[in-house]
């Protein structure tokens, strides 16, 4: 976070003179409204703004904003928007690139990021050891941040700097280099603590691990790991009474983290409070059942990266399978947030909506796919599909026709056009597009579905 | 009063003048004796392309004295004929140990026909008639064969109750009520099927791999009862199985019956996979308790699910109370957790140093074992990732990976070990045995679609004093306390554990320098006890009760 503020004042504080010095009255008013502390209303100007002219200084301005606010979703869109059109600014280039890594979309980062010299300043150097990191590549952040180990530098790069040297060692298995990395460096830092503890810990000091934390206890709050890893190690150690606090406040912390809630009926069970082990042990189980990935998680994490869209269309997909539509909708419109313009997700979330008879909402996520893409047939298809659903036949003829049109031979669309057919009464037609696809596709479950649904009507 | 008699002692012809070699730091060596040995096996997935969850799961082994000729025999599953497939018909094979170093293939003659899709092959004595039955776990229903005490069996699925077309795994007989006979228990997997395959990996890449277990729902295990005519009923439900899935059923793919707490009656420990751990805690009197999120021995020790495979189990730190061995997915690390012996376990995985080497590895099959005689118990681990293509999913990993051995420092830490475990694949079943009876363990390890691998083992090591029992039970379930000058060593006779694999049935002990034992204690489940004083050492002593 701190690399991200770092950035983020850098890059408000260049940008301010052109704010002061803006022509048109309603970005001035933004900026006064912002100038005189009333954030709220300037904020609501500028998206107000920015969503009438995408790419413009609003956009800009209120990035940076969200930016420095540690709202990386929201702010997204807009920085890119602004860099899309006005490529030439490095600065908000960066700035979009740190919230690209931290929002795990690392091909954007690495492009916004191109034709940077990665010695243009420690914040860059950082910005590629970070994604190198999320690469999976611990040789190449050692090497891009070796020269920063050379001098002194400010309080905030050297704590990045420090924390991902520390887990590309972790990712070795160097823990010695943890060690050299971090040793004498974690006071009034508990996040470097909970990686020099890992560390101990898996050189099998648990003691130290448990010591290594102790002093970082009141850091909770910003820091939950602490009291999280604390109580673990504390199990591990056998010190059941020492853990139970920690494990307490991990659980308020955080009340639906598993593993808290498992050792904390560890912890119970062995202090002889075997009630509330059962309690804290079914609320651990109940979670860990809920905590299917349906996939080699990290594998997959890793063989994703260059799709982040394609990755969440995969978890809202999964999301959906095991019964949480819901869930699976809000996958999909956290990637809307920093994707706006991809169509696969305004069609994913047609789809949900659709499931979940929210039929004009599924609409608008529909009439989005056709307006961004409106060369392919499937686009149509989706819309047609929720005009079918709302019982406008003429409506959804009219789109399968259009993507019949766009893609002759759209399965999809012959088969909903002859389903459309079929209800406003026109047999033969419907018969005529379900026979020509029997004819092409002998196998086809949904034309052979509907040719027997016909016959028998 | 049960009276117990040494029926036979081995050892005494073949190893007059084996003194005892003081080890010290004995290296452990294992040389490949599939040649030598006669042993040429391969297991074949049966796989078209339809990417067949079960394809990638493996097949077992096990080590047992089939024809009560004193040596152990060897049984490999196999899988069988799964749509699409155009390969050589898989098959599922006995090979009897013809003396040392010397098996031949009896299948024919022993009329065991695996005709389900074989995973493990688990033998016990379930009519307590003295010899050797033997229980296949499968994809598809599960087959039992009784051994018709004359070198063949009888497949008599069907009447023994057992033959559940769930696919199960992982199986562990024990004495769960004290009736005096061996009851089942069996762990089952996922609900996979042939017909609801679905496509996963990362199909936009054009890489279709096989399916994440989260991808299907588990599967309620089984406990069978033995009505004591070697024929079971499904008593899941009484014995307290069902109810450890009301929240989620497990997905289990290791299993071991063992008396973990100590009270003297049998518990079963289930390894899931990314489901939570089972550790039922058996009363005595056939019900079960699930006590593992309490133990510590569900999940990680950050108490997180993780990827249970196989599971090994022994007296690792020498305190008395048997440790657990779980083997995991790569990016977990395998898990060491000690038996404190107050109920609680530790997660040493990283203490012990265990958990590190096994981070870029995929683990199977494992055993603790005393490889080089030194008297503690050393890690033997099979490895091979389940992902055929993730060579192409570019994160580093490889679908062979080389097993590993680790010995034991005594110290409570382990270091890997060279001990000429040379060959890289995909391994899945693991089981120990003294084939060549020159007192040392030796190693079979299956590989998944490819030939199976044997070690003979060849340390030069110190003394050591094997038990075998032939009735009633085979000992399934003893424990053993073998004190000696410079240890006191506690073991148990092991039905289940590793990975899709039995172990041979027998204790073994390391002696290192002692030249004596002073005293075996034996406890059997049924709360008997009975000793041996100054027993001779380098032999194994064959013990048994008077049949019925």
């Amino acid at each position: 976070m701190s690399v991200i503020r770092f950035w983020c004042v850098a890059t408000l504080l260049c940008c301010l003179p052109s704010l002061l010095g803006a022509q048109a009255p309603s970005l001035e008013s933004a900026i006064q409204l912002l100038e005189s502390n009333q954030v709220d209303a300037g904020v609501a100007m500028l998206e107000s703004l920015a969503s009438q002219d995408p790419g413009s200084e609003a956009s800009r301005i209120l990035g940076v904003i969200l930016f420095r606010n540690g709202q990386l979703a929201p702010a997204y869109p807009h920085l890119r928007a602004w860099t899309d059109a006005n490529p030439s600014d490095r600065g908000t280039r960066v700035t979009a690139a740190a919230a690209a890594v931290q929002l795990g979309r690392v091909p954007d980062a690495e492009a916004l990021l191109d034709g940077i010299p990665v010695t243009s300043g420690p914040a860059i150097r950082l910005l590629w050891a970070e994604i190198h990191y999320a690469r999976n590549q611990p040789d190449k952040v050692l090497e891009t941040l070796a020269p920063l180990a050379n001098g002194s530098q400010p309080p905030a790069i050297d704590l990045q700097r420090r924390r991902l040297t520390a887990r590309a060692h972790l990712l070795q298995g160097d823990l010695a280099g943890v060690r050299a990395t971090l040793d004498g460096h974690t006071n009034g830092r508990p996040l470097l603590a909970t990686l020099l503890a890992e560390a101990h810990y898996r050189e099998g000091n648990v003691a130290k691990a448990a010591s290594t934390l102790e002093p970082h206890v009141g850091a909770a709050d910003i820091v939950p790991a602490v009291v999280k890893d604390l109580g673990a190690y504390l199990v591990q150690a056998g010190r059941h009474q020492d853990a139970l606090p920690h494990l307490e406040r991990a659980v308020e912390l955080d009340p639906n983290d598993a593993a808290s809630w498992q050792n904390l009926s560890r912890a119970r069970f062995a202090l002889g409070r075997r009630d509330e082990a059962s309690v804290a042990a079914t609320r651990a189980r109940e979670l860990q059942a809920q905590e299917k990935q349906g996939s080699f998680e990290e594998l997959e994490r890793l063989a994703s990266l260059d799709d982040p869209v394609d990755a969440a269309l995969k978890e809202s997909q999964r999301l959906a399978e095991n019964g949480d539509t819901e869930a699976g909708l809000a996958r999909i419109n956290k990637e809307i947030a920093l994707v706006p313009n991809e169509a696969r997700l305004h069609a994913a979330a047609s789809r949900l909506l659709l499931e979940l008879g929210r039929l004009d909402q599924a609409f608008e996520a529909a009439d989005q796919t056709v307006r961004i893409e409106p060369e392919r047939g499937d686009a149509w298809v989706h819309r047609g599909n929720v005009h079918l659903a709302q019982g406008n036949l003429d409506a959804a003829e009219a789109d399968f026709r259009k993507a019949t049109t766009l893609a002759p031979k759209h399965l999809a669309a012959r088969n909903q056009l002859a389903v459309v057919l079929a209800a406003k009464g026109d047999k033969d037609g419907a018969r005529t597009l379900l026979d020509a696809i029997l004819n092409e596709h002998p196998d086809n479950q949904v034309a052979r579905a509907n040719l027997a649904r016909l016959d028998e009507s | 009063m049960v009276i117990w008699r040494l029926v036979r002692v081995l050892g005494l012809a073949t190893l007059t003048g084996f003194s005892a070699v003081p080890s010290g730091a004995a290296e452990i060596v294992l040389a490949d004796a599939s040649a030598t040995w006669h042993i040429d096996i391969r297991h074949h997935h049966a796989g078209s392309g339809e990417l067949y969850m079960n394809e990638t799961m493996g097949a077992g082994v096990a080590i047992f004295d089939y024809d009560g000729d004193g040596d152990s025999d060897v049984f490999f599953v196999d899988s069988n004929v799964l749509p699409g497939y155009t390969g050589p018909t898989p098959r599922s094979r006995l090979l009897r140990n013809d003396g040392p170093t010397r098996f031949v293939d009896v299948t024919d003659a022993s009329g065991i026909e695996v005709t389900s899709y074989g995973m493990g092959a688990y033998p016990a004595d379930i009519d307590n008639d003295g010899d050797f039955d033997l229980y296949i776990s499968a994809f598809g229903a599960d087959q039992m064969f009784r051994n018709n005490g004359n070198g063949s069996f009888t497949d008599i699925s069907a009447q023994s109750g057992v033959d559940d077309p769930r696919w199960s795994t992982a199986a562990a007989f024990l004495d769960g009520d004290g009736d005096g006979d061996l009851d089942l228990y069996v762990a089952r997997y996922v609900d996979f099927t042939l017909d609801n395959n679905k496509p996963c990996g990362l199909l936009d890449k054009g890489l279709r791999s096989y399916c994440h277990p989260d991808v299907y729902e588990g599967e309620v295990d089984s406990y069978y009862r033995n009505r004591g005519d070697g024929t079971f009923e499904n008593a899941s439900a009484t014995a307290g199985i069902t109810a450890v899935s009301e929240i989620e059923p497990g997905k289990g793919l290791g299993a071991v019956a063992s008396d973990l707490d100590g009270d003297g009656a049998l518990d079963v420990y289930v390894a899931n996979d990314m489901t939570v751990n089972f550790q039922l805690q058996g009363k005595g009197d056939g019900t079960f308790e699930d006590v593992a999120l309490f133990t510590g021995t569900a999940v990680s020790d950050l108490g997180e699910n993780e990827a249970g495979m196989g599971i090994g189990i022994g007296d690792v730190d020498a305190n008395g109370h048997f440790d657990l061995f779980v083997t995991h997915l790569d990016l977990q690390t395998n898990a060491l957790y000690a038996n404190q012996g107050s109920g609680i376990f530790a997660d040493r995985r990283f203490v012990s140093k265990l958990g590190e080497p096994s981070l870029y590895k995929v683990g199977f099959g494992t055993a603790f074992a005393d490889l080089d005689h030194d008297t503690d118990l050393d890690v033997v681990v099979a490895n091979g990732h389940i992902i055929h293509n993730i060579e192409q999913w570019g994160n580093g990993s490889t679908y062979k990976q080389a097993n590993q051995i680790f010995e034991n420092l005594g110290d409570g830490s382990f270091a890997e070990a060279e001990a000429g475990l040379e060959a890289v694949r995909s391994s899945r079943g693991l089981a120990l045995g003294d084939l060549d009876l020159d007192g040392d363990l030796d190693l079979l390890i299956t590989n998944n679609d490819d030939r199976a691998e044997i070690y003979e083992n060849q340390t030069r090591t110190g003394g050591w004093l094997q038990l075998a029992f032939v009735h009633p039970g085979h000992g399934l379930g003893y424990r053993v306390e073998v004190t000696s000058a410079d240890a006191e060593q506690i073991r148990e006779v092991v039905s289940g554990s590793s990975y899709l694999s039995q172990h041979e049935p027998i204790v073994h002990v390391g002696l290192d320098k002692a030249n004596k034992v002073d005293r075996v204690v034996v406890r059997t489940p049924t709360g008997h006890r009975f000793a041996l004083v100054n027993p001779p050492i380098d032999r194994r002593l064959v013990m048994s009760t008077a049949r019925p």
